[in-house]
């Protein structure tokens, strides 16, 4: 982006509206953040549910407090209370369950740079889709947007489920090259089961 | 990043990305789960070649959550815990709209905070851009069918196809418009500096760039002028002009005579009680002059006129006859390219 020409709003200039109680500005960073937070939640969490409860949460406690808080970034601040928050929840839940397994220390890894938002991933993934050979683009469209199957896709453009697989397979490796900057290389080698 | 793909003892039996893709799917077959072990055992290159297609597969999984969630539902059950009895009416409503114009400028800030992820992408919107060379002005009409009158050097700017939430249009200089009323369809007009936001309704719009200020009058509807920041905004009834201030960033409102405002799009130039400094500007974008004036105390003449079609030389004449002021043009000179220079109006005070 050209910094320059555009005139970027800060966040200070967002939490100084929040603190004179400007709701419409309180619901746009809502907004921003929301869906990135929970999936970000959620994947300590693994329940979508309860991550959209301690996302409300935070944004709740964020506007009840907005007249004192001391915040530099939006973005740092959510990731924060986020972390807290369900470190907080999965030590209730051991202490519950506690009875007959043991007690442990859970405190997962993650970092800002894990945060995507909506808007900002959409982004990134519908320019790299974008670039796909036609029908790759199509198949990889189908099964990852629409939820179809491959027999469903094979049956649909009459082609065979082998064919399905290998376009899935193309688009991936185009993908790999265009977004490899933003996978995050976390090095953890999964098993297969 | 060029991964070496340690092979496996089968020649080429199975195609390595093939297989992790059918993993991920879930499609894969015991067979080829087996061969994808014994790659994966194979090398630490492997493995971290595997993991990373892995994420990849999680960013589009990701992004498929999001688009799952509701935001809307979400903010409407904190809003009803915040607001023990919900706010409604005007203000609510139009610092919502706000929030909508406010919506890309945001998008675009969070993706300077990523800067170093994303700087190379590109914004891929087709939009028109339709700009009055000085001296011309032009009329045209939107994809939703607003109406626009475009005032010397001005340059309006708007996508070939307006989103589904928002029509957004961009301006710089002066715009007459005739919004196509549509309630929940909101419709922008961004400035630099500050946002008029509408519904439905017509306004004139001054934002040139020059200009220390940004005027919005409003001939009838509603609406709302917020800065980017946010941090000043204002809603204006019919016959009212908001004067946004570069200097301070405030908005001002006052009751004002329209016809002063919006004359222009229909051929008319008209001066109620205007400076002699302000009335030159204006000369200088409606007939492609430039003036100079030589004796400093003309600025604070005071000059009242309207004028229909008539030529640069008239309006002098007329300008010379009713204030104490004398004039000269310059002989228009042949430039390097054949094309001939602005005139330049010399003012000076009559003796």
């Amino acid at each position: 982006m050209q910094g320059d020409e555009k005139q970027l709003i800060t966040d200070q200039s967002l939490i100084e509206s929040i603190k004179k109680s400007n709701q419409g500005v309180f619901e746009l960073v809502f907004n921003f953040y929301y869906s990135g937070l929970v999936v970000f939640a959620d994947r300590i969490i693994k329940n979508t549910a309860v991550s959209e409860d301690i996302v409300q949460s935070i944004f709740l406690k964020f506007w009840e407090s907005r007249e004192t808080l001391e915040i530099r970034s939006l973005r740092s601040y959510f990731v924060q209370c986020v972390k807290n928050k369900c470190i907080d929840h999965i030590r209730n839940q051991q202490v519950k369950y506690r009875f007959g397994t043991h007690y442990q220390e859970t405190v997962p890894v993650f970092q800002e740079d894990d945060l995507w938002t909506k808007n900002e991933l959409a982004h990134l993934l519908e320019i790299a889709i974008a670039d796909l050979p036609p029908r790759c683009r199509e198949v990889f469209w189908m099964s990852r947007y629409e939820n179809k199957k491959i027999a469903d896709i094979a049956d649909k453009l009459n082609i065979s489920k082998r064919t399905v697989e290998t376009q899935i397979s193309k688009a991936l490796k185009i993908l790999r090259v265009k977004l490899i900057d933003y996978i995050s290389v976390i090095f953890l080698y999964f098993f297969l089961k | 990043m060029q991964v070496a793909l340690t092979h496996f003892m089968e020649k080429d039996r199975f195609d390595i990305d093939e297989l992790i893709s059918n993993y991920l799917l879930g499609s894969i077959s015991t067979e080829e789960n087996s061969e994808l072990n014994n790659w994966l055992n194979a090398s630490i290159d492997n493995q971290r070649y595997f993991s990373e297609q892995k994420a990849l597969w999680e960013l589009f999984e990701t992004h498929k959550k999001m688009q799952k969630i509701d935001e809307q539902k979400a903010f409407r059950e904190i809003s009803r815990q915040i607001n023990k009895s919900p706010r409604i009416g005007f203000f609510g409503y139009f610092q919502r709209a706000a929030a909508i114009l406010l919506l890309p400028l945001i998008a675009v800030s969070g993706f300077y905070y990523n800067k170093q992820k994303v700087d190379h992408v590109q914004v891929a919107q087709v939009t028109n851009t339709v700009e009055t060379p000085l001296g011309m002005r032009s009329s045209l009409i939107l994809p939703d069918s607003t109406k626009v009158w475009l005032n010397a050097g001005s340059k309006i700017s708007f996508p070939v196809v307006f989103s589904n939430e928002k029509r957004i249009v961009n301006l710089s200089g002066e715009a007459y418009f005739e919004v196509k009323k549509n309630k929940k369809w909101p419709f922008v007009v961004a400035t630099k500096n500050v946002s008029v936001l509408v519904t439905g309704t017509t306004f004139n719009c001054n934002a040139y760039p020059e200009n220390d200020q940004v005027q919005t009058v409003l001939v009838e509807g509603e609406v709302t002028i917020v800065n980017v920041s946010a941090t000043a905004l204002k809603s204006m009834s019919p016959g009212e002009l908001a004067i946004y201030s570069k200097k301070d960033g405030q908005i001002t409102k006052k009751k004002t005579d329209l016809q002063k405002y919006i004359a222009w799009k229909n051929g008319k130039l008209m001066f109620r009680d205007d400076k002699m400094d302000k009335v030159v500007e204006k000369l200088e974008r409606w007939y492609n002059v430039e003036f100079v004036i030589s004796d400093k105390e003309i600025s604070d003449y005071v000059y009242t006129a309207t004028f229909v079609d008539e030529s640069l030389d008239q309006v002098l004449k007329m300008l010379s006859i009713s204030a104490p002021i004398r004039y000269t043009i310059s002989e228009r000179k042949k430039q390097s390219d054949d094309t001939f220079e602005r005139a330049v109006v010399k003012l000076y005070k009559k003796i």
